[in-house]
């Protein structure tokens, strides 16, 4: 034997991996040939797989289910999205009440007019300067890190650094500072977002694309690393555009810091994102400049493949290949890139850094080379590709005066035109003949648009655990006509945003489920039609109809015909929208569980026998808001079953209620008594138009005098007003249930009801009810605040859910 | 050759962070299909056994910051279970509370009719072989196809050690080299989860 056998202890020290590289070259090399030393490892392993126990034959995923698939990603979803929107929330909570129209607060001094995106340092807002009248990026440290010196130290870092490199191709700072403890800092707006989102577009770039935003790149680094900084985390969303591709801007230089010249060894945290970190990076080791070429190097792989230069699903199996080094050839991947430029990119990503180049002045010499090179060829294609695109501008000039925001809608406007497909994701290419299939494709937190402005009958659709919106494209007024009545129509399991839509189903029955049911996730309602049918308006006597449904016995099942059924812990948001039907109820809730029921409706029209339905479980809490409503209803709540334990809030502020006939309450079981313990009837400036009850229960027993009906609700006379007269007349009521296709602008409904709506006005003062129907300006600069108020609303409910 | 790389804190360690996304999706991702395992096995149908799933794990998503790692006192293994079986105490509570079609018996609380012991040693069985699974798929692909099935044609399915050499064409010496680095990976994924004294323990004593 040529070698004598290690000892045994070496050979378990084999086994558990804590050899060094050579000697476990040198174990393995004599356990190749020595079978009594291979036999003892044997036994090592043996005990270690004892102590293992059993390895099941079945893999995970075989055993799996979707209910468990769908759990898992929502158990993940919710918690990522609860700690960004708390960091929102906590900022928003910071602001100053607004001062300018169109904002949503004030923040140093700045008027904050939307969230532009947040990640894990902080939010980013946009924001307008008062003094320079121009719009500014607002970047404020997350409050929960704020606190955090280390934090609140890197990113004031990144302020002084940014702030002392002027260069073209880093992003520029107009200052920074703290205010109510938040750091923050100024800089200019762009509005073109970052590499990151044109990927998502256009996932792969031409190649001297390529190498002209690695030559920008390279020269903002060799800015930076001549200031003894590094940026270790390159990567597309750091990456700002300028003039489309042609020019970029390196940014986020949160997590860079001063580079080490007396290599004191391991840093204490990796920082960085996985998918563009050197392997040295990786394993946590000292880094130079290099490392930060690795990240440019990784950064054009994926530019110029469409993938990351790793393909590991998590960061720790990202971790893993990139402190392996484990990476594909560019060339293996794009076969059609130019070989200088594949040569360079692979220089780049070289696991080694004595094997990558040696400055990011280097780099930046190699790819100017190749980019002059290029210039030529391309100067004379990109003359023909925009002669190309100028041509199609002109053909669908009519498009491009409804929506300027991005080419996707241009290329998709005309896509529809041509497939005759009514549907498509915004910001990206392609479009769908039906929404169920555009749902399917969509990607969380995506925007369907809808371009149509005619009935489409449509089957039911669940959301999927998505939260999508769906909208109608500017200038289009689309009707989703729900042909299944078995089924909600929409199945809202995520968070749903609906616009501009009109929603009604081709044969109501008595027994239809909801139009929308929602299930624990919040709903946001704008600008849009709900009503149980089209032809509603032909039924004659609707006042009628209104009372005698009012007084009718209780009809179980009612809550099964609301138009909108939230189910226990949903909440709602509904804002400029009509609802109209007979023999119908707008909102149901079912309520249980702990959980709080919320809806709020602000400017709505309601034109339905019944308005809110409401079944109490034990343990129920409901929060019901109306502000600014006009409502005609046979009943404004009625509340079935009614157990003893629970609490309803009702908010009525500026609203004008109709009873025609009927009542506001109706209680269908006990007296009444235990539920005014648990009701808490709030109301300011209402006006309780029209004849009929307050109260009616399950005996017929009728609270007509409004005298009797204060002291029952404990309210204070002065909270509303009765006039005998009606809204609306009998020909206004049937009209706003006509919400036929021939009146897609509501002008025949605007011109009908006008002068009601001025009564309706002059007591609600400035909150006019009910102005759906808009100019096209106006509608779509409603659109842009609408979403951000959304936006604000939905960060206040979701913090509310969050322990 | 592992040597060189930087201890990273435990997924257990690293998950009480709530800003630690990954480690969460990670958690979420191993543990809940255990979890919804075990469950499954107690009789819950795949509606109620994710229900479950969910109470527990929102329960856990509260608590990890709270929990105290320490080995020698508690175990996570055992922290878990009472997590879980307080909420399929729940689960059969409420179920018993609900009025049941007739002739049928009631379904009586998860205490009743389960042991603790015995709902004690499936849950550590489960967990045990649940862990290691989740860990082979993990490193599968860390190694070649032959290194692989030298490993599991042997270790898992049970072949004889000299056919499978003979058939994968290697010694004997280099199959038990490359059962010797898949184990030793395995074991070395599982202690990467934090708690791998406990399931040394589990062995033997379960």
């Amino acid at each position: 034997m040529a070698e004598p056998c290690p000892p045994r202890a070496s050979l378990r020290a084999f086994a558990s991996g804590t050899l060094s590289d050579a000697e476990t070259r040198a174990t393995e090399d004599h356990l190749a040939t020595c079978l009594d030393c291979a036999r003892q490892l044997d036994t090592i392993t043996r005990e270690q797989l004892a102590e293992l126990g059993p390895v099941p034959h079945a893999a995970v995923s075989e055993t799996a289910s979707p209910l468990l698939a769908k759990l898992m990603e929502t158990a993940v979803e919710g918690f990522s999205s609860s700690s960004r929107r708390s960091a929102e929330d906590a900022v928003l909570a910071a602001f100053d009440p607004p001062q300018r129209e169109g904002s949503s607060g004030r923040f140093a001094g700045y008027d904050v007019l939307e969230i532009a995106g947040s990640g894990g340092m902080g939010v980013v807002l946009k924001a307008h300067d008062p003094t320079l009248h121009r719009d500014v990026a607002l970047k404020i440290l997350s409050p929960n890190r704020a606190w955090n010196d280390t934090d609140a130290e890197r990113f004031l870092h990144e302020a002084r650094t940014i702030a002392s490199l002027q260069h073209d191709h880093v992003v520029a700072i107009f200052s920074a500072g703290r205010e109510k403890g938040l750091p923050y800092l100024v800089m200019p707006f762009h509005a073109e977002g970052t590499l990151e989102r044109q990927l998502q577009l256009t996932p792969t770039l031409a190649a001297n694309d390529v190498a002209r935003i690695g030559l920008q790149l390279a020269r903002a680094l060799e800015a930076t690393h001549a200031k003894g900084v590094l940026h270790r985390d390159i990567k597309p969303s750091n990456v700002l555009l300028e003039g489309g591709l042609e020019r970029v801007r390196l940014a986020d230089f949160g997590l860079a810091e001063p580079v080490r010249t007396d290599d004191t060894g391991r840093t204490k945290a990796i920082a960085g994102t996985p998918h563009y970190m050197s392997p040295e990076q990786a394993r946590g080791e000292a880094i130079d400049a290099r490392s930060d070429l690795f990240g440019l190097g990784a950064l054009l792989y994926q530019l110029s493949t469409g993938r990351p230069l790793y393909d590991g699903a998590d960061a720790a199996s990202v971790l893993a290949q990139a402190s392996r080094g484990d990476r594909k050839s560019v060339r293996v991947i794009n076969a059609a890139l130019p070989r200088a430029l594949t040569n360079i990119i692979d220089r780049l990503i070289a696991p080694r850094p004595q094997d990558r180049f040696e400055s990011a002045q280097e780099v930046g010499e190699a790819l100017d080379r190749l980019a002059n090179r290029a210039g030529r060829r391309s100067r004379l294609l990109r003359r023909i590709v925009v002669s190309a695109l100028a041509a199609c501008l002109l053909v669908s000039a009519t498009i491009l005066l409804l929506d300027l925001s991005g080419r996707t809608a241009i290329v998709n406007s005309l896509l529809c035109q041509r497939t005759g497909d009514t549907y498509y994701l915004r910001g990206r290419f392609g479009t769908f003949s039906r929404l169920p299939e555009a749902v399917a494709a969509a990607r969380p937190h995506e925007v369907i648009e809808a371009r149509f402005s005619h009935e489409q009958l449509i089957d039911s659709f669940r959301i999927g655990g998505k939260p999508l919106t769906i909208r109608a494209a500017p200038g289009f007024t689309p009707i989703l006509v729900a042909t299944n009545n078995a089924q909600p129509f929409i199945l809202a399991d995520a968070p749903l945003t609906l616009e501009g839509l009109t929603l009604w189903r081709r044969t109501p029955r008595l027994n239809n489920t909801a139009l929308i049911s929602v299930e624990k996730a919040p709903l946001h309602l704008l600008n849009c039609r709900i009503a149980r049918s089209r032809f509603q308006g032909q039924d004659v006597l609707v006042r009628g109809k209104l009372r005698a449904a009012a007084l009718n016995e209780a009809q179980p099942q009612q809550l099964f015909r609301a138009l909108i059924a939230f189910q226990q812990g949903s909440e709602g948001f509904i804002e400029n929208c009509v609802f109209a039907g007979t023999q119908a109820t707008a909102i149901g809730l079912r309520a249980s569980a702990n959980e709080t029921t919320r809806v709020t409706m602000d400017h709505n029209l309601v034109v339905m026998d019944r308005t809110v339905f409401m079944r109490p479980e034990p343990v129920t809490s409901v929060d019901l808001r109306f502000a600014r409503n006009v409502i005609v209803t046979g009943g404004l709540l009625e509340l079935d079953e009614m157990d003893p334990v629970y609490g309803l809030s009702l908010t009525l502020e500026d609203c004008v209620i109709d009873r025609s006939g009927g009542a506001l309450l109706r209680v269908n079981q006990g007296h009444g008594g235990e539920l005014v313990a648990n009701l808490r009837w709030r109301e300011t400036n209402v006006l309780y138009a029209g004849a009929g009850s307050y109260v009616i229960n399950r005996r017929r027993r009728q609270l007509d005098s409004e005298s009797q009906w204060n002291e029952w609700i404990r309210l204070e006379a002065s909270s509303h007003r009765q006039v005998e007269r009606q809204v609306f007349p009998e020909t206004t009521v049937r009209s706003a249930l006509t919400l036929n296709a021939s009146d897609l602008n509501g002008a025949a409904l605007k011109q009908q009801i006008g002068g009601q709506f001025d009564f309706a006005a002059q007591f609600i003062g400035e909150g006019k009810p009910y102005d759906a129907f808009r100019s096209a300006d106006a509608y779509q600069e409603w659109q842009k605040r609408a979403r951000t108020r959304a936006r604000v609303w939905e960060e206040v409910r979701w913090q509310r859910r969050q322990p | 050759m592992q040597k060189d790389m930087p201890t990273r804190p435990s997924l257990l360690l690293r998950v009480r962070d709530a800003r630690d996304e990954d480690a969460w999706s990670q958690f979420v991702g191993i543990y809940t299909p255990l979890i919804f395992g075990f469950c499954r096995g107690r009789g819950l149908n795949e509606t109620d056994a994710s229900d479950v799933a969910q109470d527990a794990l929102k329960a856990i998503a509260l608590a990890l910051p709270k929990f105290e790692y320490d080995p020698a006192r508690s175990s996570f293994r055992n922290w878990l279970f009472t997590v879980v079986r307080s909420k399929l105490n729940n689960h059969f509570t409420a179920q018993a509370r609900r009025p049941q079609p007739a002739g049928e018996t009631t379904i009586q609380h998860f205490a009743d009719v389960t042991p603790d012991s015995a709902a004690e040693d499936a849950w550590r069985r489960e967990y045990q072989s649940h862990l290691v699974r989740w860990a082979a798929d993990q490193i599968r692909r860390e190694f070649k196809e032959a290194t692989w099935d030298a490993f599991w044609r042997t270790a898992v399915l049970g072949e004889d050690a000299d056919a499978v050499a003979s058939e994968l064409g290697v010694s004997i010496n280099a199959l038990y080299i490359a059962r010797s680095r898949v184990t030793g990976r395995l074991k070395q994924k599982i202690d990467e989860l934090g708690d791998p004294l406990e399931l040394a323990e589990a062995i033997r004593h379960g």
